[in-house]
């Protein structure tokens, strides 16, 4: 946590650096997504982040907020982006799950098993963080989203995300079942997975109506469930004799769509739609226990404005809607990003 | 995975782009072609009557950013040394000629393709985007609408591959 943080505050403090920032025209880096690559606020773009052209070196820092009422999400992290042709990523992401959610958890869950097993005791759920870290990188494949004015051909890049999850197998303290994590609880089978990703990014400018327009589509292969905070996969085994009835480990395929508009030199407004595979729900255990759907996941979106005052800093303001979550059917979030880059 | 959902999306952002799309410029003697870059996605997607030369204020505007933008260029500490020695009402003359023309105005470019123009100087994309920056300010400076300014860099865009690393 402190080697993220650190990174990411030398990143903000070079990025303000008086010497000139990289070459790249405003904007062209894009922002950066929650997961730490380079693009919108929930997608990876085909933009290498930065503002470095092919023959320089630039990055990025990013920290966001969402707060979604009893779930408060953060992310922070950098990034580098070299030549305008591979990028680095590093982020950190904090789930902040209120205790009245992870109460209602865990009723769910041990309910069903207090006729059998007997009286839990007096243990008391307090609240719970799930961390995540993941590490990205971005490789340009082709194509210049800006400058290619002459074709409809996109820029593409290919990407990788690996994620860990710090608190697949601990960090609740629930009855009969003792420290446990929610990503466990709920059915999932790891506490990391890769995601890859395939990203087209195209500008028209001057296309609509004298405003430059970005449009990108994502890819997406992934084991994650809800983006990777409630794990990777998915493995259901009966908690009483420990029989396993459900496995699926494969990567699904997801998609994520993304449209922004320059309608100002220095703000942009935009919209994006990811799906996620919903991997989680229907799940037998918790059937059982009377609340299938509890980690039933619902596709994202997000409408959003961006002011980039300068090539180093900009700020996105976003409603996000997430879906459901654990006891929080509709997860609509205040979305809140910094942005610092070189 | 539902498909109703993405296509409606999709053809939502086709048609938007669509119903969006305004002004043509015309080419007037096809030299986009000999010149060395194509014509710009504006170009082809645009429908409308009057051309953008038409909508700038015709050739006033031109040579009034076109002039304010080469005042800055040569104090451009990132750009400057590329002008030294050059000509500057001529590059004047011939960069209104080359806007006027590509914007759909009455004017004949007659100077020298780009890739020659630009010939062992090795400029470099930040170098390009510099120039870029430069016409925007002068743009702005000079009051042309937001709307017009990016239609002007669409034409300007596609010469990026023909002036770096030449």
């Amino acid at each position: 946590m402190r080697t993220i943080g650190i990174i990411t505050l030398a990143a903000m403090l070079l990025s303000t650096q008086g010497h000139a920032a990289g070459g790249k025209l405003l904007g062209t880096g894009g922002v950066t997504q929650f997961e730490g690559a380079g693009g919108g606020g929930l997608t990876p773009w085909a933009l290498i982040t930065g503002m470095g052209t092919e023959d320089e070196i630039g990055g990025s820092a990013h920290f966001t907020y969402m707060g979604i009422d009893d779930y408060t999400l953060t992310s922070w992290g950098a990034g580098l982006g070299f030549f305008d042709r591979l990028e680095v990523s590093l982020a950190r992401q904090k789930l902040d799950v209120d205790q009245r959610i992870v109460e209602n958890t865990a009723a769910a869950l041990i309910g069903g098993l207090e006729p059998i097993l007997g009286d839990p005791g007096s243990v008391q759920p307090a609240s719970a963080s799930i961390e995540m870290d993941i590490v990205g990188a971005k490789l340009r494949l082709f194509g210049d989203a800006v400058f290619d004015q002459a074709s409809f051909v996109p820029q593409v890049s290919l990407g990788v995300q690996h994620k860990r999850n710090r608190d697949f197998g601990s960090g609740v303290t629930v009855p009969y079942l003792g420290d446990v994590g929610i990503p466990a609880l709920l059915g999932a089978s790891s506490n990391s997975g890769t995601d890859y990703y395939l990203s087209a990014t195209k500008v028209f400018l001057g296309v609509p109506a004298g405003r430059n327009l970005l449009l990108n589509g994502t890819l997406r292969a992934t084991r994650a469930n809800a983006f990777g905070l409630l794990g990777f996969g998915r493995e259901v085994v009966n908690p009483l004799d420990g029989e396993l009835l459900d496995r699926d480990n494969s990567h699904e395929l997801e998609y994520e769509l993304s449209a922004a508009l320059f309608v100002h030199p220095n703000v942009v407004i935009g919209a994006e739609y990811r799906t996620q595979s919903n991997r989680l729900a229907d799940q037998p255990v918790l059937g059982l226990l009377g609340a299938p759907d509890l980690a039933r996941e619902d596709d994202a979106y997000d409408v959003f404005v961006a002011w980039l005052p300068n090539k180093h800093f900009s700020v996105t303001a976003a409603w996000v809607d997430l879906g459901n979550l654990p006891f929080q059917e509709s997860s609509n979030a205040a979305y809140l990003s910094l942005q610092a880059s070189f | 995975m539902n498909m109703i959902k993405p296509f409606t999306i999709a053809t939502s952002l086709v048609a938007l782009l669509a119903a969006c799309g305004t002004v043509p410029t015309h080419d007037v003697d096809g030299s986009a072609e000999v010149k060395n870059y194509e014509r710009s996605l504006y170009e082809r997607t645009s429908t409308a009557d009057s051309s953008l030369y038409d909508r700038l204020g015709g050739r006033d505007t031109i040579e009034d950013f076109v002039d304010d933008a080469v005042e800055r260029i040569l104090v451009n500490d990132r750009i400057a040394h590329h002008f030294d020695g050059i000509d500057i009402p001529e590059l004047k003359f011939h960069l209104t000629e080359q806007i006027c023309q590509l914007a759909g105005g009455p004017c004949i470019y007659e100077g020298m393709d780009m890739e020659s123009a630009h010939f062992a100087l090795d400029i470099t994309a930040a170098e390009f985007n510099a120039l870029v920056e430069d016409f925007q300010r002068a743009m702005r400076a000079n009051e042309v609408p937001y709307g017009l300014e990016n239609q002007v860099l669409a034409l300007l865009a596609p010469m990026k591959p023909a002036v770096i690393r030449q």
